[in-house]
């Protein structure tokens, strides 16, 4: 079973619309896919029309297995199963910081569902948080939209130094262009900037869309409703790199500490 | 299938009807129209089928065409264990399948099949509409698909299922989906159906039997159940003849032949239960019938030894037994072209009517005999024993210098007694039965194998003295052969002693004993044979 999360810090920056669209991809493509809504505000568990489950509780989501398979529900897609958002996660920070061995209680969670999926998508709420670190330390690759500004520019700095002071592998770390408009000169620049800087960035850019902001409305993943547009097939793309690149991990950890930055 | 979450819905179609209310407050939403083509294959005893599986060519335009094995049991409503894409012309044999060989499915089917050919038993067609069952925010809490089969035209053999699949987390909607579509009155289903389409299209899975079972009772006098016997046994016969003509594997003129000899050997079995003059004729009619038909299963036996026989040839002589091959492809050619002729002539077919109207008619038609009217069991236990008895006496008689002749003279009075308790074992106690049937059948084995060595040596004799003027590499062959099969021969003779000594032991004899104990009127006959032995 593999774990790939959706990530940023900052908010508004097509984080569902990616978690959503990789996780349909993936189940299209024959994995048995969950996607888990971790971000309190819902907005998978909206797009996937599901209603955020009200009973259960913080503390259970980390000790009781059984009742969080319990709040597991299908898709209208085949292989897709969501873990609907509960304003409860509010409280996993508090939570966790009272438990033992807190920065790898997700992962051990996750992975107790094994038997059950292939991926398993986390669509992450923006912020640092004692459960962001859980994310980092449960996922294979941490997926990084951002959009090519300055302001993004920085905050994915902040990502980095964070990963690289809590002794991280920033290997996992995948970010890619999200909400691009070839129009903007800022854009462009700032791209050619930070695949400079960055080498790890991914090939696939997310172009800016109407068809993505619509989603909200279709209540059906992009690949779903519209999926000749640009923006779909960049997903489409997205997913079919993170496949190769997921591949190529293993062969990146024989060549060992060489190339560690 | 899940029987709780599956209805019947013959008068009923989604589509057409006004299926809005059906739910209510859910609604449901059309997200999948198939529409299949199938042929269902399997040979002609059905084997697939009797192993659980079912075989179909998927014809369905724009699908690609392919094989799909299938658990019974999962038909429709799951997926089938086996997709082989094929197209091209359809395989008839298990071996055909060479292409598919990594698939799985040629060894599957070599299992089922045998020598048997995959016959196009039935078209069939299957239309699914599969609905999205819908809550109120539009989110999907089931999906409900309608089923429908039927034959080639839309109205044949229609079978049609309303099905509710579960979506995760939605356990209590779908409860109230279950009362709700059980309110509307449809029954809950739990048949199988393809079967019950099969049997509405007049297909009967699995009908066909080569060893008729016949219910008897003991107080059954003995002439109407050989009448009976012959019967199914000459129905059997006849249902083979449409395979042989067409060729469709060599199993149909197996079973016709082994139908025959069964009426043949009951009749001389169970001997005074017609008039003498009468069983004269039947024996007469049911030989000249049976004749006929020699050669062909001779040249069929050889032709399926082809591979044995290469082996048993050094590779120097191999162009022979290629020749030989030939030669005798040719001949059964011809004599197929024959045996056609003969049964499909009018004269063949008033005289298998005529003898079936004979078996049919009144007790008066074939006369009678001393024995007609005694229960059957009485005959039976009488018969069963005296040959058990009978093949004791030969069996001791041999060793190592006794002719070959009295070896065959062994295997047939073991047939005979193989014929007897597969005549009459519905009479007697299972668990014995099987015992008695399975020590018989390991020497039947050896006698069987020893006289196939020595009938495959007589016409390959046969055969070198026909083509004497032929060249040379093919007569060595075929001396090769002979020899070799001459060698092994002796090695399955020396099995006969030990085999046989198991057959005639204190045990077995004991088994017969307790076995026909109860129908014996005169017990002397259970014991004289065994005082005999001890003696």
């Amino acid at each position: 079973m593999k774990i790939v999360a959706c990530y940023s810090i900052k908010g508004g920056v097509g984080k569902t619309a990616t978690a959503i669209n990789l996780a349909y991809a993936a189940a299209q493509d024959g994995l048995r896919t969950l996607i888990c809504d971790l971000d309190p505000q819902g907005a998978s568990s909206y797009y996937f029309r599901v209603r955020p489950s009200t009973k259960l509780k913080a503390d259970t989501f980390f000790t009781r297995r059984d009742r969080l398979v319990r709040n597991i529900k299908g898709s209208d897609y085949p292989r897709l199963d969501i873990l609907p958002a509960n304003l409860a996660y509010r409280d996993f920070d508090q939570m966790l910081a009272g438990m033992k061995k807190s920065r790898l209680r997700l992962s051990q969670l996750l992975h107790s569902l094994s038997d059950e999926y292939d991926l398993v998508v986390l669509d992450c709420p923006p912020n640092i948080t004692i459960l962001s670190e859980n994310i980092f330390h449960a996922s294979d690759q941490v997926v990084v939209p951002v959009i090519p500004t300055t302001l993004s520019q920085r905050t994915f700095s902040q990502l980095l130094g964070f990963y690289k002071e809590s002794n991280l592998k920033r290997k996992s770390l995948l970010p890619f262009f999200s909400m691009v408009e070839q129009r903007k000169r800022m854009h462009n620049e700032v791209r050619q900037d930070m695949r400079k800087a960055y080498k790890r960035f991914l090939q696939s850019e997310v172009p800016y869309s109407v068809d993505v902001e619509n989603m909200g409305v279709t209540r059906e993943p992009l690949l779903v409703t519209q999926p000749r547009s640009p923006a779909a097939l960049a997903f489409t793309q997205l997913w079919r790199e993170l496949k190769q690149r997921s591949n190529g991990v293993s062969q990146g950890e024989l060549k060992g500490a060489k190339d560690g930055d | 299938m899940d029987h709780h979450r599956t209805w019947l819905a013959d008068s009923v179609n989604l589509e057409e009807e006004a299926r809005g209310d059906l739910l209510q407050p859910f609604c449901l939403q059309l997200e999948q129209k198939a529409h299949r083509r199938y042929q269902l294959l399997d040979t002609f005893d059905w084997s697939i089928w009797q192993q659980g599986e079912i075989l179909l060519y998927n014809q369905t335009q724009g699908e690609g065409r392919s094989y799909e094995l299938w658990q019974r049991g999962d038909f429709f409503s799951g997926t089938p264990s086996q997709v082989v894409p094929h197209s091209g012309q359809k395989h008839r044999f298990w071996w055909e399948f060479t292409s598919l060989a990594g698939s799985g499915l040629q060894k599957q089917l070599k299992r089922s099949c045998k020598l048997r050919a995959l016959l196009e038993l039935h078209p069939f067609e299957l239309d699914q509409l599969r609905y999205a069952v819908k809550n109120e925010d539009q989110k999907s809490v089931a999906w409900l698909e309608q089923i429908t089969l039927h034959g080639k035209s839309e109205n044949q053999g229609v079978r049609r299922v309303l099905r509710l699949v579960p979506v995760r987390g939605y356990e209590r909607e779908l409860k109230k989906l279950q009362k709700k579509i059980q309110q509307a009155g449809f029954p809950l289903y739990d048949g199988a159906l393809l079967e019950e389409h099969l049997i509405d299209s007049e297909k009967f899975p699995a009908q066909y039997q080569s060893k008729p079972s016949i219910v008897i009772t003991e107080e059954d006098p003995v002439r109407e159940v050989v009448l009976r016997y012959m019967r199914s046994l000459l129905s059997v016969s006849r249902e083979n003849e449409a395979g042989i003509i067409d060729d469709l594997d060599i199993e149909f003129l197996h079973d016709y032949r082994v139908s025959l000899r069964r009426i043949r050997s009951i009749i001389s079995l169970v001997s005074k239960i017609f008039s003498v003059e009468e069983t004269r004729w039947l024996k007469k009619e049911f030989a000249a019938i049976g004749k006929k038909t020699n050669l062909l299963r001779d040249l069929d036996v050889y032709l399926l030894e082809q591979e044995n026989y290469r082996a048993l040839v050094p590779p120097v002589l191999s162009g022979g037994v290629d020749e030989l091959f030939e030669s005798l492809t040719l001949d059964r050619k011809r004599e197929l072209s024959r045996v056609r002729r003969w049964l499909r002539s009018a004269g063949y077919r008033k005289r298998l009517e005529y003898m079936q109207q004979r078996l049919t008619g009144t007790a008066e038609t074939l006369g009678t005999g001393v024995r007609s009217e005694q229960p059957v069991l009485q005959v039976a236990s009488l018969e069963i024993s005296k040959k058990f008895h009978k093949i004791g006496k030969l069996g001791n008689k041999i060793d190592s210098s006794t002719s070959d002749e009295e070896v065959h003279d062994l295997r047939l009075e073991c047939k005979k007694l193989r014929y007897l308790l597969e005549f009459f074992g519905g009479l007697f106690a299972k668990k014995s039965l099987n015992k008695a049937v399975s020590v018989l059948k390991k020497l039947q084995d050896n006698l069987g194998r020893f006289n196939d060595l020595s009938v495959q040596q007589e016409s390959l004799e046969r055969f070198l003295q026909d083509h004497q003027q032929q060249q040379s590499t093919l007569s060595a062959a075929v001396g090769g052969l002979i020899s070799a099969l001459s060698r092994e021969q002796r090695e399955e003779r020396m099995r006969v002693t030990e085999n046989f000594a198991l057959f005639y032991s204190p045990e077995n004899r004991q088994l017969y004993a307790q076995m026909v104990d109860a129908g014996l009127v005169n017990k002397e006959v259970g014991k004289s044979a065994s005082k005999g032995e001890q003696a």
